[in-house]
């Protein structure tokens, strides 16, 4: 079969050869045939979710579940608490934090779980499209492996948020892959392909697939708006969608859906904390975007205007003439303008990463991070994660990047062969975002929502064999490599921590703090007492306590913020930072009678606290 | 083999796809119609737990002072008896400023200064205080100077790297605040014995509150 002819099939039986017989037997029993791993491991997900016990993640314990919640409430005055992340999109830490506050330990788990699941019929769908000459078994074996890998098995049923943010990014690309198969569909003399003009036969697929682009780039744009560290790698994306799409006219509507969604919601939620912080909507402001105030607000109409107007028009006015559109110089501008813009945003991100932990500092360090597998070959150093991990996703995904890159120049000399651009795109889609993210922001986590798409990566670079066999070959290859870590069960990280989990070496199946143990806490803190919560793992009481006449702070106050306290003044803080104390009479704060409640899981100092009278009448004296 | 009616590019059929695309399309409007059931229950839930979130009400008074109370009793320990300062035991209470929560092990006393604050019961006479510790040193620097302080008494040793005790005397007092300063601290990541980052003095098993004899 020739490649030409192997694209055709694949739009006419995009199921796979296994799945193309005709028989007898009912159709339920065709679907447990296809489906059976995928409804096994989906079945996996939310019992391993409840496996973990309570979710312990650290960045959700001591911030994300007291931000969330307070936003939710209306409190944008954070007062210390990461109080520039109230200009990102919140919506996630929004619905942990509920989830987390309304019932017992295992609700969050289920929901998350729940939600986790998703992955799997989602990658395998994919799967079934990416390589649709691939028999029904890889393709399942392929969404297992997807949720079974150790990166991502260690944030299955946490509230990371990667999970969540890989679900539209696996449907945008199912999308795209469906959209470009759709133009195919249309014959070859559609509008993305060279030298040809709009036929009428075209215009209603043509306008169909436009409208996919659009979403699948608006899908795109709910992840960075669930996850926004998935913001740094959406360049890494853009690059991969303008080869997939083939076409300048097609990539532009996918940026457009994506800029138009995101910047809704983005933008949307900081112009609400600006007018709540400061009185105007000018004053809006969101983390990654280097632009800040009214120009952002033009920005954002700007764009939501034109994206309008596209999806409005009836006529292919906002399209280019044909003959450019798919020209391969077109398109290699197009792609070099994608890559310069993405270079400088690469290096906005590096010079404010916030975690200089894991930072690159120079291409030779990026060699030794590519092709390392977790602490397989650092010795169970913590190397770019807080976890020690075995995964060989990553080293898979970059040997795979380079095959696809190495093709590149072939496709661009068969500039018509739409299977090899596919598969190419797909590859870079999934892969090339963790290469970037690792220059951009040296973290790993950052890009861990593309690592349960891997597998669709080898499908699809060796789906353009032509052999069988080789094709075969290749695509158990990626499974083995996958397979690697839950074959090498001596090695330690395979036994797959939960991720970012507190000191906790076994999983607890109770609330983290007992609900006896909260109350304790709630009768030592007086009516509309100013709170003070000093050190780290403290702030998971404040929903839990759930009291709006409490006034926290998270950050130290000033002298003059010091002399306007009124009422009672609590210093609570993590024993283990009870050094920090003595900085407060610096600012003013006495603190005496001080306790430690030494709960099961946590405990918590409690100081009471006064006003220094020296502070109070210089500040009164100087008004 | 086959043309296109509207152009007259070649294309591939396949005699049996019919029934295999019906199933398709069927097991895709399955999934999609699973997707959006679930992810719309899923956001019922949501909207519903943002609403069903519980809220404590605010102490009275006389609550506050129950519950302070109940906190002092807690502090109240037994004469003539090891008090183990591990997890889940009652003398972990008395675990001051300056100590991590504690461990199966006993508790690490994480900062220059850490206090234990004891009390035993009224017509008791506390004369001293053993502390049982054992100190965090590197293999080659085995030594850290360590001052055990009460109100009455102070005693500064130095703790070679074994479970040691050191002995302070207590002013008679029911309430007793004792405190216990290191030279230094360190990590275990930083003297090479371990991965852990976090900086500690000494780890404290626990303490026997001597009385006078009656």
């Amino acid at each position: 079969m020739s490649l030409s002819s192997s694209l055709d099939s694949q739009s006419v039986s995009p199921k796979g050869e296994s799945f193309a017989g005709g028989d007898a037997r009912p159709w339920g029993w065709e679907f447990a045939k296809s489906w059976w791993l995928v409804a096994l491991v989906s079945l996996y997900v939310p019992l391993e979710a409840l496996r973990k016990g309570v979710d312990t993640y650290y960045d959700f314990l001591n911030i994300k579940w007291a931000m969330g919640w307070m936003l939710a409430n209306g409190d944008f005055d954070l007062k210390g608490i990461a109080s520039t992340r109230k200009w990102g999109p919140p919506f996630l830490d929004i619905w942990n934090a509920a989830w987390s506050t309304v019932g017992p330990w295992w609700l969050p788990n289920v929901v998350h779980g729940l939600s986790h699941l998703l992955i799997v019929p989602s990658v395998f769908v994919l799967a079934q499209r990416v390589a649709p000459r691939a028999p029904n078994l890889i393709h399942q074996v392929v969404a297992a492996l997807a949720v079974l890998v150790p990166l991502v098995r260690m944030q299955i049923g946490t509230s990371t948020g990667h999970l969540y943010a890989a679900l539209p990014l696996i449907w945008s690309l199912t999308l795209l892959v469906g959209s470009r198969q759709r133009t195919d569909l249309g014959g070859r003399n559609s509008a993305f392909s060279r030298g040809t003009r709009w036929s009428p036969a075209w215009t209603a697929v043509g306008k169909e697939v436009w409208t996919r682009l659009f979403l699948a780039g608006a899908l795109l744009a709910l992840s960075p708006l669930l996850k926004p560290s998935v913001l740094s790698t959406i360049p890494a994306h853009l690059f991969a969608a303008a080869i997939l799409v083939g076409s300048v006219s097609g990539t532009v509507v996918f940026a457009l859906g994506f800029a138009a969604t995101y910047l809704a919601g983005a933008i949307g939620w900081a112009s609400i904390v600006a007018v709540a912080t400061t009185g105007s909507p000018l004053d809006v402001q969101s983390p990654g975007i280097p632009i800040v105030g009214p120009s952002l607000i033009v920005i954002t109409f700007v764009v939501l205007a034109l994206a309008l107007m596209s999806l409005r028009a009836t006529s292919g006015r906002f399209r280019l003439p044909t003959k450019f559109d798919a020209h391969p110089a077109a398109l290699l501008g197009l792609t070099l303008a994608i890559v310069v813009i993405s270079q400088a945003f690469a290096s906005y991100l590096r010079r404010a990463v916030p975690d200089y932990r894991w930072l690159i500092p120079d291409f030779a360090g990026l060699r030794d991070r590519l092709f390392h597998a977790g602490d397989l070959q650092f010795g169970y150093l913590t190397l770019d994660l807080e976890s020690a991990y075995f995964d060989s996703s990553i080293p898979l995904a970059m040997v795979l990047l380079g095959g696809a890159i190495l093709l590149l120049p072939l496709m661009l000399a068969r500039g018509g062969d739409k299977q090899l651009q596919l598969a190419l795109g797909v590859v870079i889609f999934i892969t090339y975002p963790l290469l970037y993210n690792m220059w951009a922001t040296g973290y790993t986590r950052y890009a861990s929502q593309v690592v349960p798409l891997v597998g669709v990566a080898g499908l699809a670079l060796f789906s353009l064999v032509n052999a069988r066999v080789l094709r075969m070959l290749g695509s158990l290859t990626v499974v083995a490599i996958l397979s690697l870590p839950m074959l090498l069960t001596n090695r330690v990280s395979a036994e797959v921590p939960r991720f970012g989990q507190v000191a906790y070496d076994e999983p607890i199946y109770e609330d983290f703090v007992l609900a006896g143990e909260i109350a304790l806490l709630n009768d030592l803190l007086p009516d509309r007492a100013t709170v003070l919560a000093i050190g780290t793992i403290n702030t998971y009481l404040v929903p839990q306590l759930g009291r709006d006449d409490l006034d926290w702070w998270f950050w130290k106050p000033k002298p003059d913020e010091v002399a306007r306290m009124n009422g009672d003044i609590i210093f609570l803080f993590n024993p283990g930072d009870s050094d920090q104390l003595s900085e407060y009479l610096d600012q003013g704060l006495l603190y005496d009678d001080c306790s430690v409640l030494r709960f099961r899981r946590t405990s918590v100092g409690l100081c009471i606290g006064s006003v220094d009278p020296a502070v109070r009448s210089e500040a009164l004296g100087s008004t | 083999m086959n043309r296109s009616p509207e152009s007259d590019t070649p294309v591939t059929t396949y005699p049996r796809v019919d029934t295999s695309r019906e199933r398709l399309v069927t097991t895709r409007l399955t999934l999609r119609l699973s997707v959006v059931v679930a992810l719309t229950a899923l956001m019922i839930g949501g909207l519903a737990a943002r609403l069903l979130e519980p809220s404590m009400a605010s102490p009275g008074p006389a609550q506050i002072e129950r519950a302070r109370d109940a906190l002092a009793s807690r502090r109240v320990m037994p004469p003539a008896v090891f008090l183990e300062t591990a997890l889940d035991q009652e003398a972990a209470w008395t675990l001051g400023l300056g100590f991590l929560h504690p461990t199966a092990a006993g508790a690490w006393m994480s900062q220059l200064s850490a206090s234990l604050r004891f009390a035993v019961q009224d017509g008791l006479t506390p004369t001293s205080v053993e502390i049982e510790l054992r100190p965090l040193v590197a293999a080659s620097d085995r030594e850290r100077q360590v001052t055990v302080t009460s109100s009455v008494d102070e005693v500064a040793t130095t703790l070679t790297g074994g479970r040691e005790t050191v002995l302070v005397a207590l002013d008679g007092d029911t309430e007793q605040l004792v405190t216990i300063s290191c030279d230094d601290v360190d990590s275990p990541i930083g003297l090479q014995l371990g991965p852990d980052r976090r900086a500690f003095c000494a780890l404290i098993f626990g303490y026997t509150i001597n009385v006078e004899s009656q």
